[in-house]
């Protein structure tokens, strides 16, 4: 509750550097690889579609 | 460009929107170091009026959720390493606007803009070789935190990185770049 009062309180539009280098690889990193597990499971799923529509 | 709100696009007037509202934040960080809640409130609240207006419960979920999506890695930052809520505050209201498909793509420019501007920073300061060995061990606290051990907390009147022999940069110059470019790259490879 404290925190959320801090973070509604807070303007702060700051970053040191370090973080701001920090917070842009974890992101980069992160879309990166949930875009790449999204075309995994899209390509799974459409070959599971495609198997399950050759055997009704 | 389009013209109406669908599942995974945005239109001239959103953009228009976030341009307009991430260059006045540019402009009050760097003169004021902060992104009010002034700024930021009413462009969320407009965001999602204007999604669920459009768009019905099913888009106000979208922009809802897109909102989440953005403000979370601001919203980490604040919570363990004591960055401005400021930005994830702002960057939330920006996915309100965008969603989350152009969220995503605003998100990629920001957090590139971001690295730029640190780095440009370090580089015009001659502390790189510092900025360098200070990121590396800063991004080990701050998995040291994710991982349920203490997490850092800075009170509100701690004082800010460029006190403590550290550089920091306006984070909302970082946005409003982030915002122009993604807008640049979805407008030339994505029509």
């Amino acid at each position: 509750m404290k925190a959320l009062k801090r973070f509604l309180k807070d303007e702060q539009g700051t970053e040191t550097v370090e973080w701001a280098i920090i917070i842009g690889l974890i992101a980069v990193a992160s879309i990166t690889l949930i875009v790449s597990i999204g075309e995994w499971v899209k390509t799974k799923f459409t070959t599971l579609d495609t198997e399950l529509a050759k055997h009704p | 460009m389009y013209l109406e709100i669908t599942s995974g696009e945005t239109t001239v007037i959103q953009w228009g929107v976030v341009i307009g509202a991430s260059l006045a934040a540019a402009i009050w960080d760097l003169r004021t170091r902060r992104i009010p809640n002034a700024l930021t409130g009413p462009l969320l609240a407009v965001g999602l009026l204007y999604a669920g207006w459009y768009g019905g419960m099913d888009a106000l979920g979208r922009a809802a959720g897109a909102c989440a999506l953005l403000a979370m890695p601001f919203l980490l930052m604040f919570l363990f390493a004591g960055g401005g809520a400021g930005d994830a505050k702002f960057m939330g209201a920006i996915g309100a606007w965008m969603g989350a498909s152009h969220g995503v793509i605003v998100l990629l420019g920001v957090c590139m803009a971001g690295i730029i501007l640190a780095i440009a920073k370090a580089v015009a300061m001659r502390r790189v070789k510092f900025v360098l060995v200070s990121t590396y061990f800063s991004f080990y606290t701050f998995m040291f935190s994710l991982m349920g051990h203490r997490a850092k907390t800075v009170s509100a009147d701690e004082p800010s990185g460029d006190d403590n022999c550290g550089l920091t940069i306006p984070y909302g110059v970082a946005i409003f770049a982030g915002v122009c470019g993604a807008g640049v790259f979805v407008l030339l490879w994505q029509g």
